[in-house]
């Protein structure tokens, strides 16, 4: 037989006349579903979200005002009040000693000591060199030297 | 005798795939009405029923999926809306979830060797000689094998006599796509049979 004709006599095959009654009865008792697709239905649900959200803002709004009105953390950030406290405290910084580790002042004190007898005093010298020695420590040493070498002179 | 029905509606227009009067009969049943329902329920039910048993191959599971497809359309005809198919389209679309969700679930290896070609027959096909019933049970096991999409353009084709048309409609594909996977579907049949 071809396989169109085959395939044309599949057509008889007819499902058993008792089970069709029965599963027809079954399916008319069992209760339809509403859809919520339709307009009513997404109205209601827009209601009903709508009463949910507004209801849990009052809430929120009751609770938060039932604890305190405004935080006193929020009255301490008052900026005229911060500033004003911040005018009010008396800042005074002293200086002790205030030093440089600085190898050309060490030399002219040791030269000062060392030539202390043919210089008014250690702290002219280091005045004197100041402006020279600033600039390289070279200059300084030649001094020194040249110091030393007429003292021992 | 269901040939000659089927050239005769075909030769003069009647459409098989649609129940005369639907459009009324479906807007009637979308509002609830169990009558309108019942028509649409006796007009497709056996085709249903043979598009599942062909992809099943056993009557009770048949039989089920087809309860359970009915019992889905009337529970959900208030969501069912015209978007211009066939309302057979929605219904197939549902049996088509169903036998999807059957081999997904009961992943039983059901074999139709196993099935007694009598079992789901009816007498005209059951009572022919022993050769035809070796044939229907190589055509049936070959259409099993099918893919699904092959499947049902030629249950609907071949099996059904609908047009090409009404076939398109109700597997939403267009007309050119239908006449290729009928072509594909027909030469993979032939090769399994051969």
């Amino acid at each position: 037989m071809e396989l169109f004709e085959l395939l044309k006599k599949l057509n008889n095959i007819k499902p058993d006349p008792e089970y069709v009654e029965k599963s027809k009865r079954v399916i008319f008792s069992a209760p339809q579903l509403m859809p919520e697709s339709n307009t009513w239905g997404r109205v209601m649900i827009g209601i009903r979200i709508g009463a949910v959200t507004s209801l849990a803002a009052i809430a929120i709004i009751f609770v938060s005002g039932l604890f305190g009105g405004k935080p006193s953390s929020v009255s301490a950030l008052d900026p005229v009040a911060i500033r004003a406290e911040a005018q009010a405290i008396d800042i005074q910084i002293e200086l002790t000693k205030f030093g440089y580790d600085n190898p050309t002042t060490t030399l002219k004190m040791i030269v000062g000591q060392i030539t202390s007898g043919k210089s008014d005093s250690p702290s002219k010298v280091g005045e004197n060199q100041t402006d020279e020695s600033t600039s390289t420590g070279e200059v300084s040493i030649n001094q020194a030297l040249e110091l030393l070498t007429e003292e021992n002179e | 005798m269901a040939n000659h029905k089927v050239i005769r509606n075909q030769l003069i227009g009647i459409s098989l795939s649609t129940l005369d009067g639907e459009e009324g009969i479906v807007k009637e049943a979308v509002r609830g009405d169990a009558s309108s329902f019942g028509s649409l329920y006796d007009h497709y039910q056996p085709r249903i029923y043979r598009f599942i048993l062909i992809k099943v191959s056993r009557k009770e599971e048949a039989e089920d999926l087809t309860h359970q497809v009915f019992l889905n359309a009337w529970q959900n005809i208030r969501s069912y809306k015209n978007r211009g198919n066939p309302f057979s389209s929605w219904l197939y679309k549902i049996a088509r979830n169903q036998v999807i969700d059957y081999y997904r679930t009961a992943r039983e290896e059901s074999s139709i060797e196993d099935t007694n070609p009598e079992f789901f027959v009816t007498p005209a096909v059951a009572h022919t000689n022993l050769d035809k019933n070796l044939e229907f049970e190589k055509v049936l096991l070959a259409l099993r094998h099918l893919e699904p999409g092959y499947q049902d353009v030629i249950i609907m084709r071949f099996v059904e006599g609908f047009s090409i048309k009404e076939t398109a409609k109700i597997v939403n594909k267009s007309e050119g796509a239908v006449k290729l996977i009928q072509h594909r579907g027909i030469n993979k049949l032939k090769a399994m049979l051969s």
